[in-house]
């Protein structure tokens, strides 16, 4: 013990040295794109199976605690889902009747173009450990072949984007993250718009729609998609519905709020899209 | 030696709750942070030197998996273990109050450091919206489960301290 002690370096020095070689860390990390990816890499092979097994342990657990939601609760959802499934019913038959229609008319214009993209199905296995970033860890990483910029969907709606992958897991930043800016577009009127994430607003559950045109018809209510002038998203993806849309006070643009679609609080499986959309 | 393993042990342990069972218990969409509350305690309990090297080693978990910048977290943690190090003579067994205060201290430095790094820089200048949520909701949190996990926490360094002096003798 003494013999550790007479050689002991200061603390105050070690605090320094390290400070100084975190500073270099950082440096390192924004000038050298693959330096973050590679150590992350090297890392995984512990954590990533760790964090799936007791990922599926945090799911068993919350799945329990959901089981104790009163049998009321549940009848009275039973019932209203009951009518919801006739409404629905007699809906989804008049829609097989427009599609019917829609694909002859597209036959006709042979406008082949509906949105189906490749896909690979993923776990979220992990989130952002601090709150103030809304990432995710996804199952799949450059072994299922995802890659940096490929977009996210759940069910119908955008999730996010791929910003980082290693080999067998990928980050995906949501998009209503604090750093999260989606070109998009009303899907009714063709107005573009900015979809910018904000971390305030999480517990509202909604995110900002940006610098639409101030003569935009736009109202409460529309739906919101990606747009095709974006350079990182497919175009058509669907984002959310408008809400307290109103004009700024530049008196030049609309603004408001989008409702994402996307329920990020139980965010468990994602389709990643596997094209990427080439600009240039 | 034991206590280094263990508090490695415990800082993978940490990182791994609060990205997976932990989410699921989000209040307010809100984690406390357990690997800050890790460093806390094993500075004030033991020292500059030992709270330098956990913080550090929290910060850099946490920068690896999920920052996109390797450093920045370890930075901050390793000085927040530093700093509660230097507090190591007022510790006593019995006293609640002045962790829980420290720990604050701490929470609240982390929560600008991480304002500052992040938000600032990219222009994010509406500083007390960021300090309403998401800081003041995580300091409150991190410190009521404190409150439980403190006293297990230095039972267990107690207990780890007793064990060496035995292997010593």
């Amino acid at each position: 013990m003494k013999n550790k002690d007479r050689f002991s370096i200061p603390p105050r020095y070690i605090l320094f040295g390290l400070t100084v070689l975190c500073v270099l860390s950082c440096v390192l990390s924004v000038v050298k794109s693959d330096y973050t990816s590679s150590i992350r890499n090297a890392t995984s092979y512990v954590i990533t199976p760790l964090q799936k097994g007791l990922n599926s342990v945090a799911v068993w657990i919350s799945d329990k605690v959901d089981n104790f939601e009163t049998l009321k609760e549940v009848q009275a959802e039973n019932e209203r889902l009951k009518i919801r499934l006739e409404t629905l019913m007699s809906e989804n038959s008049t829609l097989n009747l427009d599609r019917n229609e829609l694909e002859q008319l597209r036959m006709l214009y042979k406008l082949d173009q509906t949105y189906s993209y490749p896909k690979v199905a993923a776990q979220v296995i992990g989130k952002d450990s601090s709150n103030f970033f809304s990432t995710f860890t996804i199952n799949k990483g450059q072994k299922d072949g995802i890659a940096v910029d490929m977009n996210v969907i759940s069910g119908s709606g955008l999730v996010g984007i791929v910003t980082a992958v290693s080999e067998n897991t990928a980050t995906v930043r949501s998009i209503i993250d604090d750093f999260s800016n989606v070109s998009a577009m009303i899907a009714v009127t063709s107005d573009f718009c900015n979809v910018a994430g904000d971390l305030t607003l999480i517990n509202d559950g909604k995110i900002h729609v940006e610098n639409l045109p101030k003569e935009s018809l736009v109202g409460d209510g529309y739906a919101v998609v990606t747009s095709h002038i974006s350079s990182k998203y497919l175009p058509g993806i669907l984002i959310g519905y408008t809400a307290d849309i109103a004009i700024d006070a530049n008196n030049l643009t609309k603004s408001g709020y989008v409702i994402p679609i996307v329920d990020f609080e139980n965010i468990q499986y994602v389709f990643v899209i596997t094209e990427r959309k080439i600009t240039e | 030696m034991k206590k280094m393993v263990v508090t490695g042990v415990l800082i993978i342990l940490a990182y791994l709750m609060q990205t997976t069972l932990l989410d699921e218990m989000r209040l307010a969409s809100i984690v406390p942070n357990l690997l800050l509350f890790l460093t806390f305690v094993s500075g004030f309990m033991n020292g500059r030197k030992t709270g330098m090297f956990t913080g550090f080693f929290c910060g850099l978990i946490i920068d690896i998996f999920s920052s996109s910048v390797i450093g920045l977290n370890s930075i901050i943690y390793m000085s927040i273990g530093y700093l509660n190090g230097c507090f190591q003579s007022l510790f006593f067994d019995e006293d609640i109050k002045l962790p829980l205060v420290l720990l604050s201290v701490s929470e609240l430095l982390y929560g600008l450091f991480t304002y500052i790094t992040r938000f600032l820089l990219n222009n994010r200048l509406n500083m007390f919206d960021y300090i309403l949520y998401p800081v003041i909701p995580e300091l409150i949190y991190t410190i009521v489960v404190a409150v439980f996990l403190y006293r297990p926490l230095l039972k267990l360094y107690h207990w780890l301290e007793k064990g060496s002096v035995h292997v010593g003798d």
